[in-house]
């Protein structure tokens, strides 16, 4: 890297200057207001997150800082770099200044690419708009010398890349590269691994933290997810319709909160390593920007609200003490009441099962796979079709479902997880071994009788907006299945009255279509819909993932008290693996179409015996600043192989930290032979699929302290 | 990242909320074009249908020693080479033309519907072979196929000429309606449904039918201006619509052989197609327009 060449580099000084931001948009209904009095100093050297739901405003305020937003949104107040006032400068001072003294990294890396240029030359081209003055082979050592940093391995190779030949991490690191490539004074990082696995999530706030450093750079970092706040931010600016509303260090926010929102957010989001903590839900949502109530926006959702806060909205954020701002009447009786969140919001109660009593051998299994196979033809050839290969995306697999019990999978993307989930919910053979739901083999069904064993399997998908037909209003959406089953109308009346009433919606719902509705409002129809004909089994495909962070947790306290009430038994996918262990009783982790460890979650989290596990485990982002300050972790290389072309032997061996410290002897068994699930030494009912899972704790980097954080003071 | 319209779309909606119609009622209002395209249909069709009430004459009827007038008071579009009044005529042949045009476009589209729809949700053999019929039909040299069917059929030549049309103008609009449908039935919510049982006739008339209808709407509307320009064009060289029988086109046929000695002949039934084609095209980019959210007819700041 160039060496620091303008004064704005010292640590410690402050180059980036918002003050009383407001951003408005036009919409049909009138001006929306995002951003509402965001007021900022990025500190050279350090992070700043801005954390809130979407809507929140924080994107908004980030591209009217970068003078992004289009001509029609009027932005107000000011942003200055340096001493230098941005905010209604030209298009084209703006430009010199992007991506040279400002650069941003986004969201989505793959729209963020142009994809008809090579990675290498789009590197050159964001240098040399810059410097003019450079040659192109300088400016492609250097691309490649920013390639090699951000951790791309081969890089004066993979700098002739296409960006679909990168995976995501790889882009997202590119991304990187290319906004450090002139050495900017700030880096504003968009949810910069909100689409990214979590083990490769590690990998690039890890690339992004070697990236602050080398260039000494203020980061900018928006982002919902309080994990990735608490393992980066040095401050955090919590966001809520459009105004901030704490800011303060990481320490003193997540510590000690002051505003109920941020005590609530807080107390919404599970922690991996205490997974008895209650989770209290933050019901309702945000405000309309566009008819703003007039008090405190939170207000409705706020137990502690008062007269007071429903009249007159506080100021934006004020300081409240050194290093800690507050937008909030009750601040104060926060503070000297020492509120914390299972104070302030109510502590859900979750019915018990009714199965709890009974030994897990004794209840009946309600799904099992035994050695299931799931594989694709890859063909080619657009006249004469030829296969030229298969993906393995299922590679015999066993699992067993229990009645009243959660089982999660788990594993990055491409692990097989959701494969296996449509296999079972198809009802159909799979590629060899068999699929046996409800004591029926799948296998041997004719139409008639899987239309029937629909009514016991039914499922939630991931995201609610897009299951839910935008056409259809709640009634109907819930009816659905009523009517394809054929109930009488009358019936389908009250059942939808009962289904309303047991997911915690209003009775006047049924007259609303999908997007009158809130996020978790909509997940909710979803579970409805779902019970609505008295199933067994619900099978729940990342149930939380789409919605906002402060409805999740009511989502994930619904699912598990109505698990209770009706005994059922769900199938899990979830990649959130806090989450997982908040609702699962038993946890499979996949690698590559195979099962690598499973077992009860607790032995699972907190005995990980597969490497695999340790790593994933570990990339958890903790949301506690000073749990993730004293962790070590387990960074994965690269990315997984492609379940086409698996590696000989153990699946995992290609990235396995331990394969690396094993003799050439111990290590052709991993190379030669597949490891099959073992019980794991003194631990019931907890397997792993490692010829070497005895040695594993004992390996450096691997070791128990890598896992989870050691126990401060 | 959050873009700007998710910004002002994920609010609740707790304070006035507008139906999804009148707020494409309200964008297709912004569009003054489509307006007035509007006004203009609505004042053809009432001209078509009570116009025959009005005007003093008869299509049919000859008025014996005016021959070849220009506009006058007694004829106010004055009179053809036989006599009758064009005003009368134009009036006819403006009712048969809405009349193929409306047909014809309600009988395409819903063509288009319910092929595009099947061949992408059933997908196999069937999606091969009727992708196979639509490629052939659209090789085919409609203009001369209905051409020859309708010169030797007399008084019924319009239906023929309906049925024809409809059945040459779907296979574009049944590709595009291929291409939606096989986007839309991705969509969970298809999936969610089938997973609850739901079956396959029920899927597409349930879900895929409403989703695609903003497109049908459009193409349905453009529909009518390509069937009634369609119509003209074979009437002008005499082979849609048959005498007695009379519409635009065939007045526009009979009036440009002396267009430029007696203009008048010509000049109102193609002011009334003008106007008539231009409008319905209007309305149709309006609706286009007013029903796809990322075009530009938003508000302001």
């Amino acid at each position: 890297m160039s060496s620091p060449d303008d004064a704005g580099r010292t640590a410690g000084r402050t180059v980036l200057t918002v003050a009383d931001l407001h951003v408005t948009f036009p919409s049909e209904d009138g001006p929306v207001h995002a951003v509402r009095g965001l007021s900022l100093d990025l500190v050279a050297g350090e992070t700043t997150a801005i954390v809130g739901e979407s809507g929140s405003g924080k994107s908004a305020a980030a591209l009217a800082i970068m003078g992004l937003h289009p001509p029609g949104v009027r932005v107000t107040g000011s942003v200055s770099l340096s001493g230098t006032e941005l905010l209604g400068t030209s298009d084209a001072v703006m430009s010199r200044l992007r991506g040279n003294d400002i650069a941003m990294v986004f969201q989505d890396p793959l729209s963020a690419l142009t994809p008809v240029y090579t990675v290498g030359d789009q590197i050159v081209e964001a240098i040399r708009v810059h410097n003019p003055g450079l040659t192109a082979a300088a400016a492609a050592t250097r691309a490649v010398a920013l390639l090699d940093l951000v951790g791309i391995p081969d890089p004066a190779l993979r700098a002739r890349s296409y960006p679909f030949e990168f995976s995501g991490g790889m882009r997202q690191r590119a991304m990187i590269a290319m906004a450090i490539a002139n050495d900017p004074a700030v880096i504003i990082a968009d949810e910069p691994t909100t689409a990214l696995d979590v083990t490769v999530q590690a990998q690039v706030l890890e690339v992004l933290r070697r990236a602050q450093a080398e260039t000494g750079a203020a980061v900018l970092l928006i982002t919902h997810d309080l994990g990735v706040v608490a393992g980066m931010a040095d401050r955090v600016t919590v966001m809520y319709a459009g105004r901030p509303v704490e800011h303060g260090t990481a320490d003193e926010v997540f510590h000690r909160p002051l505003m109920p929102y941020t005590v609530g957010l807080l107390g919404t989001v599970p922690h991996p390593d205490a997974p008895d903590r209650p989770l209290t839900s933050l019901e309702g949502s945000p405000p309309s920007p566009l008819t703003p109530p007039p008090g405190c926006p939170f207000a409705p959702r706020c137990p502690l609200a008062t007269a007071l806060c429903r009249e007159a909205e506080p100021d934006p954020a004020r300081p409240f003490e050194a290093g800690h701002e507050v937008a909030c009447h009750r601040a104060r009786d926060v503070r000297t009441d020492r509120l914390t969140y299972d104070k302030v919001f109510p502590v859900p109660r979750i019915s018990p099962s009714p199965l709890a009593g009974l030994p897990r051998a004794e209840r009946d299994t309600v799904i099992a796979l035994h050695g299931v196979r799931r594989h694709f033809p890859r063909t080619s050839g657009s006249v004469f079709r030829r296969r030229v290969g298969t993906v393995y995306a299922v590679d015999g697999i066993d699992l067993e479902l229990k009645a009243g019990e959660t089982l999660a999978l788990v594993g990055e993307s491409g692990s097989g997880k959701t494969t296996t989930l449509l296999g079972i919910l198809d009802l159909a053979a799979p590629t060899d071994g068999r699929i046996v739901v409800l004591g029926k083999d799948v296998s041997t069904l004719d139409r008639a009788a899987r239309t029937a064993l629909r009514r016991e399997l039914q499922v939630v998908f991931q995201d609610p907006t897009a299951s839910l037909d935008p056409r259809m209003p709640v009634f109907d959406l819930i009816a659905e299945p009523l009517d394809a089953f054929g109930y009488e109308p009358g019936r389908i009346e009250q059942r939808v009255d009962e289904l309303l009433d047991l997911v915690g919606l209003e009775p006047d719902h049924v007259n609303r279509y999908p997007q009158q509705l809130s996020g978790g409002q909509r997940q909710r129809v979803c579970i409805a819909r779902a019970l609505a004909l008295e199933p067994r089994v619900v099978v729940l495909d990342e149930p939380v993932s789409a919605l906002d962070v402060s409805v999740r947790a009511g989502i994930v306290n619904l699912l598990a008290d109505l698990q209770g009430r009706l005994g059922l038994s769900y199938l899990l996918v979830a990649h959130d693996l806090a989450v997982v262990r908040h609702i699962a009783d038993r946890v499979a982790v996949m690698y590559l179409g195979r099962i690598v460890e499973d077992g009860p979650v607790a032995d699972v989290y907190d005995h990980p015996a597969h490497p695999y596990t340790r790593a994933l485990l570990s990339a958890i982002p903790i949301p506690d600043p000073a749990a993730e300050r004293g962790r070590a972790r387990v960074l994965l290389a690269g990315d997984p192989p492609t379940p086409a072309e698996p590696p000989s032997g153990c699946p995992f061996r290609t990235r396995c930290p331990a394969f690396a410290q094993l003799s050439e002897d111990q290590r052709a068994a991993c190379v030669q032979d597949t490891p099959g699930l073992d019980v794991v030494h003194g631990l019931n009912d907890h397997r792993s699929a490692c010829h070497y899972t005895g040695l594993i704790p004992a390996i450096r980097g691997l070791d128990d302290d890598a896992v989870w954080p050691r126990p401060t003071a | 990242m959050t873009a700007p319209a998710t910004v002002a779309a994920e609010g609740p909606q707790t304070a006035r909320r507008i139906s999804s119609r009148r707020l494409i009622l309200r964008r297709f209002g912004r569009n003054l074009p489509a307006v007035l395209g509007g006004g203009v249909i609505v004042l053809l069709i009432v001209a078509a249908v009570l116009g025959p009430h009005l005007v003093p004459w008869s299509y049919d009827a000859i008025d014996p020693g005016a021959y070849l007038q220009p506009p006058s008071g007694r004829h106010w579009f004055g009179t053809t080479q036989s006599g009758r009044d064009v005003l009368a005529l134009t009036v006819h042949g403006l009712g048969k033309s809405l009349l193929i045009g409306f047909l014809v476009a309600a009988g395409s589209t819903g063509l288009a519907a319910v092929i595009g729809t099947s061949i992408a949700y059933i997908g196999g053999w069937y999606e091969k072979a009727m992708l196979w019929v639509v490629d052939l039909l659209l090789v085919i040299p409609s203009f001369f196929l209905v051409a020859i069917i309708t010169s030797g059929s007399g008084e019924s030549a319009w239906i023929w000429l309906v049925a024809l049309l409809a059945g040459f103008g779907w296979m574009l609009s049944a590709r595009v309606v291929r291409a939606l449908t096989l986007t839309v039935k991705e969509r969970e919510y298809i999936l969610a449904a089938r997973y609850m049982g739901v079956s396959t006739p029920r899927i597409i008339r349930r879900h895929i039918l409403p989703n695609i209808s903003s497109l049908l709407i459009v193409d349905a509307t453009l529909n009518v201006g390509y069937a009634i320009l369609a119509e003209t064009g074979l009437s002008y060289f005499g082979f849609g619509v048959q005498s007695p029988d009379t519409s635009l086109g065939t007045l526009i046929a009979e009036g440009a052989r002396s267009a430029t000695t007696f203009p008048w002949i010509f000049l109102g039934p193609s002011a009334v197609l003008l106007a008539l084609v231009l409008s319905v095209n209007a309305v149709g980019d309006g609706l286009r327009d007013a029903l796809d959210p990322s075009s530009g007819s938003g508000g302001r700041a």
